[in-house]
């Protein structure tokens, strides 16, 4: 059995992280009562999926009407990048059983990941635990869970400006983009994808756009570098 | 938007969500991931982040737009700077929803 364990450093890792989820969380709820959900399906959404942009993402192309299969797949691309998260995460798990394993992944989130690798690492005394790395994920998905409730519950008394509510999305792609642009390969990449990603949705038919300029540019940006490092093995 | 339609999309999302996260964890416990796999895995934010914000902040109506209509296109200009700077999610957040509400109160 995997125990839970509440402790300071756990709270204390965890409050930035509530805080954000706080915000956001509102944000979300807000954008699922625009898409006529209730306050049960936009919490029930938030604990079995637990995951901002996807959740932000799926509502803002249920508000589109998009079909079920681009919902899955934009939201399956969006998500890629926890499979880099558990990937990394999985040597210090070795330990655990699978069933338990199957439950540590649902709360990898670009948040819990990023504070449960930094203390993995540098927490030696006591070293930090798969425990507390759980209970992380959990507490996390409670303030998610609960926030999105709220905003959804508050949003149906509120006169709110909805292409405010939207720009929030954007803003919060933005923010989690920025911490991607660490190079030029990762600027050129997604700023290609941006204007691809454009010219496509004049074209591609149930908002297939974006995950067609991803799949492509990132496509292209790994054939690139593979080819650049095999020409220098040769040399 | 029907019922059944919203508990469709609710499932699929929450699925689409857990799938990328386990299947790396139950697959490998400890074993890399093939190296090609690693590299695309780190381009893929970047792109599809990339592909999300460009079409909400330069179209408006499915048109590329320029105009002062364009609230979002100016707010993202003004906060590009700082999301960059701070590469923190609740103040590109913070900043984005005043700039923006500012910029709709005033143009």
């Amino acid at each position: 059995m995997v125990r839970l364990v509440i402790n300071k450093r756990v709270l204390q890792k965890v409050s930035p992280i509530a805080l954000g989820y706080l915000v956001l969380g509102l944000a979300c709820g807000m954008l699922g009562q625009k898409a006529h959900m209730n306050p049960l399906e936009t919490t029930a959404m938030s604990i079995l999926a637990y995951a901002g942009s996807s959740q932000f993402i799926g509502i803002a192309m249920m508000l589109q009407g998009a079909s079920f299969f681009s919902i899955g797949l934009t939201v399956l691309i969006v998500n890629l990048r926890c499979a880099l998260f558990s990937s990394t995460l999985a040597p210090f798990f070795s330990a655990w059983k699978r069933s338990a394993l199957a439950g540590f992944a649902h709360g990898i989130t670009d948040e819990t990941f990023a504070v449960n690798l930094q203390s993995f690492n540098k927490e030696n005394n006591p070293p930090w635990t798969t425990q507390e790395a759980i209970t992380l994920n959990i507490l996390g998905c409670l303030v998610w869970s609960i926030s999105n409730g709220i905003g959804c519950f508050a949003a149906e008394y509120l006169n709110l400006n909805i292409s405010l509510v939207s720009y929030i999305l954007t803003a919060m792609f933005l923010g989690i983009w920025s911490n991607y642009l660490v190079n030029r390969k990762m600027i050129i990449t997604g700023i290609s994808a941006g204007i691809l990603s454009i010219l496509l949705s004049m074209v591609v038919p149930y908002k297939l756009h974006i995950v067609l300029a991803s799949l492509c540019c990132s496509s292209l940006a790994t054939y690139l570098v593979i080819k650049h490092e095999r020409s220098d093995e040769n040399e | 938007m029907s019922k059944e339609y919203i508990w469709c999309v609710i499932i699929i999302v929450a699925i689409a969500s857990y799938l990328p996260r386990v299947i790396p964890l139950l697959l490998l416990s400890g074993k890399g991931l093939p190296h090609w796999f690693k590299v695309w895995l780190t381009f893929v934010p970047t792109a599809i982040f990339g592909s999300l914000v460009f079409p909400d902040v330069f179209l408006i109506e499915n048109e590329v737009n320029f105009t002062f209509d364009n609230i979002a296109l100016w707010t993202t200009i003004i906060i590009t700077p700082l999301a960059l700077k701070t590469k923190s999610l609740g103040y590109t957040i913070m900043a984005g929803a005043v700039v923006f509400a500012a910029l709709q109160y005033f143009l």
